[in-house]
């Protein structure tokens, strides 16, 4: 079969994904946070980067929390405070989403 | 099984060889410091020669012998995984992709390489979660330009063994 090296579909179909991906790549980073800063009392504790997974366990003398990164998103996987509304938070990644701890007087606030 | 020729297995021994070195000549080219996992696609180019040759059933059989035994040899069973379904899948789509007169080597090359990357992070997020579709745009531009640069490849080999790929029995 005669077939041509590359016609204006090809090319259509080359830019096509080209503007896919810089379209995908926009939406993703203008909603997706970058780093999550957690305070305590307003005092700046920890600036975590959400691209590195690690777990950090904040004590203070209200209590404490355990902060969890992975795959992306920051949580709080358990807490001594008595309502464990920011265990139930989940996990959030979004510029803008935050995570507060009022009986520890903590938040987790995505940039 | 019937029918097989010496011939037969010289030729797919001989397809499967070369699209193996070519496997190894990509893996030697280290490209990932655009994204994790980007490479050039030089083991696709046979599977893309036989496509345009039309010999559809030997470019997916070619193409999944050649996936099996590279992992033998340098891969985990964890990339096998990634590699085998991805393969398959950019192979059948290519082939229904030759279906339409008015694409081009080029254009067979860029699609096969967008469903590769596509089926590979659809692989990774079952495996390892959500993030990878973070590298999307990173695989998928550079997957266009080295489709392009194999479709261009596979082009010039198809005019250079025109002369003798009549003589070869394929099948």
């Amino acid at each position: 079969m005669k077939r041509r090296l590359i016609t204006v579909i090809d090319v259509a179909i080359i830019v096509f994904v080209v503007v896919f991906s810089l379209v995908f790549s926009l939406s993703l980073f203008k909603n997706q946070g970058t780093v999550a800063i957690v305070s305590v009392n307003d005092n700046v504790k920890y600036e975590l980067p959400l691209s590195v997974n690690t777990q950090k366990t904040i004590t203070t003398e209200y209590g404490y929390n355990k902060i969890v990164v992975k795959n992306g998103k920051i949580s709080v996987l358990s807490a001594d405070c008595r309502d464990g509304i920011c265990v139930s938070r989940g996990g959030i990644n979004k510029k803008g989403q935050s995570i507060v701890c009022l009986p520890h007087k903590m938040i987790i606030e995505i940039k | 099984m019937k029918n097989i020729s010496a011939k037969r297995i010289a030729i797919y021994g001989l397809l499967t060889a070369v699209a193996m070195i070519f496997g190894y000549v990509e893996y030697l080219l280290p490209l990932s410091f655009i994204a994790p996992g980007v490479k050039l696609g030089l083991a696709n180019l046979i599977c893309l020669y036989l496509i345009c040759l039309d010999k559809n059933h030997l470019a997916l059989g070619i193409n999944v012998v050649r996936i099996l035994l590279s992992a033998l040899l340098f891969a985990t069973p964890f990339s096998l995984l990634f590699s085998l379904t991805a393969g398959i899948f950019s192979v059948i789509v290519m082939l229904f992709a030759k279906k339409f007169k008015s694409l081009g080597v080029v254009g067979i090359s860029v699609v096969g390489s967008a469903v590769h990357n596509f089926v590979q992070l659809i692989v990774a997020n079952f495996t390892m979660g959500q993030g990878v579709w973070f590298y999307l745009p990173f695989l998928l531009t550079a997957g266009t330009v080295a489709g392009a640069l194999v479709g261009a490849l596979c082009f010039v080999m198809l005019g250079k063994t025109k002369n003798i790929t009549k003589y070869i029995q394929f099948n």
